[in-house]
């Protein structure tokens, strides 16, 4: 049995803070984003203590800056840590890209060059975080809208060479691996098939907004087929994995993303098989 | 690692991309037949500006509404412009803006925009300052009479003093309510800004002793010095009852965290 399978979770959002606590859906875990929290007091802090003692939860960040050619933060590795202390997650994610570079900051999630040199240069970065945190990290795939003329090789060879030399984790979100198949041309059952199962931790599913000659991801959108049909195939190959929704934009009341969540459970209940219990098998059916 | 590597060379490229326009990148970049390197590089760009303009917007509700759209559009690209982000939190992006507005040249005419907008970061500051419990009303009396003139206060984390110039706090209640703001006018203020007991964030004006008061607490004085200015305000025969008075209605408002005769070094928070 896979201890890593948490169920079906959605991400934490100040929306749903009051929704959460009196209705208590019916929601396996929570995802918190893990700046949204870094402050010293107040509301934010009381939900996530009061949530939390109800609900699993994990960790996302949006700023490691993990591919940056800047030096890592250890200030806010340390904060980090210490919210991870008050937290207990699960697990820590945070995404294979860049985000600044000399101090500054482009809160955009900025994709890397697939070279050698990048490889080394975030692999040692990423083994020096883990080391801080005294963790295994969670690396996410990111949506990306430019590939560099230099890349020598393709994203999910660079993702599994980084995971393997950095030995983390990967949190693998389906619709950022149909975006950039759409941005880039390139076949997303490829690239799931080409991913180490080893290593996959969670899945990350959201919607986008698609504009025929790109698609960006906005995460302000219901999921829409070609993502679930994604996810049916990450399934197949992956097993049981942990799932969330990630809603960040025009957020819809709770109910709605519970029941979009249900979605979720369903097309699992259809490909994973079962214990006597009931409960869906963690091991995965395809490697 | 070295700062001669082409991976450094390429996020120096990209990060002048997004603060400057400079395009340099594209040719490292690979178009195809759906969108070309420019395009493709656009959707960063625009991307960049965009999140930053929503957390302005999202954090300067009452001063967007004041300057309307066009005047605010002026504000957003000029401060995008000007001030990139230092934060690791978008929380934070917008803490140099009442500068910004202080020192541009075409704001700086108009002061009482900055100080509005001090006054609305000051509300957020004040939302996610650190907890502490607040000390209930019956404190006070429990303390043995003996210990009250060395008594020291220390004020709730999210207290603040916010000092206006001019009549910004009213402009900001007046749009907050929606109704047509008073035309701008020097009037000097003291407000004190809290988080209450349900985490909502609160301000009020303080008047002269109050002001004077909480200056002096914050400054590490006990309640035989507070008496004192009390005295010198209300006069000695009512001095004490006065004090009273004022310090029960801080416990009520839960501005005080604690009262103790230790010397700690008091917890000052003032905005000017």
């Amino acid at each position: 049995m896979n201890d890593h399978f948490l169920g079906f979770g959605l991400g934490l959002r100040t929306q749903h803070f009051n929704d959460v606590l009196e209705t208590r859906p019916d929601v396996d875990w929570f995802e918190i984003i893990s700046e949204n929290f870094m402050v010293a007091g107040g509301k934010p802090k009381y939900y996530l203590h009061a949530i939390r003692e109800h609900y699993p939860m994990v960790m996302h960040g949006v700023s490691m800056s993990l591919g940056s050619t800047e030096p890592l933060d250890k200030e806010y590795l340390q904060r980090l840590k210490l919210l991870a202390n008050e937290v207990q997650p699960r697990w820590l994610s945070d995404h294979l890209c860049w985000t600044g570079l000399e101090g500054i900051n482009s809160h955009d999630l900025l994709p890397m060059p697939y070279t050698e040199e990048a490889i080394d240069h975030i692999a040692g970065r990423i083994m020096q975080v883990q080391e801080t945190l005294g963790r295994q990290l969670l690396l996410e795939n990111v949506s990306s809208y430019i590939s560099y003329t230099e890349s020598a090789m393709s994203e999910w060879e660079f993702y599994n060479e980084v995971v393997e030399r950095a030995d983390c984790l990967m949190l693998l979100d389906i619709n950022n691996i149909y975006v950039s198949s759409r941005n880039h041309s390139f076949d997303a059952q490829t690239y799931l098939n080409s991913i180490n199962p080893d290593r996959v931790r969670q899945f990350h599913l959201a919607g986008h907004s698609d504009y025929g000659t790109h698609v960006i991801d906005t995460h302000d959108h219901d999921i829409c087929d070609p993502v679930w049909e994604l996810y049916r195939q990450a399934l197949h190959r992956f097993g049981a994995v942990s799932t969330m929704i990630e809603r960040d934009d025009n957020i819809p009341p709770l109910n709605q993303l519970v029941e979009e969540l249900q979605i979720a459970r369903d097309i699992a209940a259809g490909i994973l098989p079962r214990q006597p219990s009931g409960k869906l098998v963690a091991e995965r059916e395809v490697r | 690692m070295s700062h001669s590597t082409s991976l450094h060379l390429r996020q120096q490229q990209m990060m002048a991309a997004l603060l400057t326009g400079d395009e340099t990148i594209t040719e490292h970049i690979a178009g195809d037949h759906n969108l070309n390197a420019e395009q493709r590089l656009s959707i960063y760009q625009s991307g960049y500006r965009l999140r930053l303009r929503e957390v302005i917007d999202n954090d300067h509700p009452v001063l967007g509404s004041y300057l309307g759209d066009d005047l605010f559009e002026q504000m957003v690209s000029g401060y995008i412009e000007a001030v990139p982000s230092r934060y690791r939190s978008l929380r934070h992006y917008c803490d140099p803006l009442p500068d910004y507005l202080q020192h541009d040249s075409f704001f700086s005419q108009y002061p009482h925009i900055a100080e509005l907008t001090k006054f609305e970061r000051c509300l957020l500051s004040s939302f996610d300052a650190p907890d502490r419990d607040t000390a209930a009303v019956g404190t006070l009396q429990q303390l043995p009479a003996e210990i009250w003139p060395q008594l020291q206060l220390r004020f709730h984390p999210s207290l603040q003093l916010f000092t206006s110039h001019y009549n910004s706090v009213e402009i900001w209640q007046a749009i907050r309510a929606e109704q047509r703001p008073p035309d701008p006018t020097p009037q000097p203020a003291c407000w004190v800004i809290w988080r209450n007991r349900e985490r909502l964030t609160e301000f009020r004006s303080a008047p002269p002793l109050e002001q004077r008061l909480i200056h002096s607490f914050f400054q590490g004085d006990n309640f035989t010095t507070a008496a004192e200015l009390t005295a010198t305000e209300v006069g000695e025969a009512t001095a004490a009852a006065g004090l009273l008075n004022i310090l029960l209605r801080w416990l009520e408002l839960g501005w005080i965290s604690q009262l103790t005769d230790e010397t700690t070094p008091p917890n000052l928070k003032e905005v000017e």
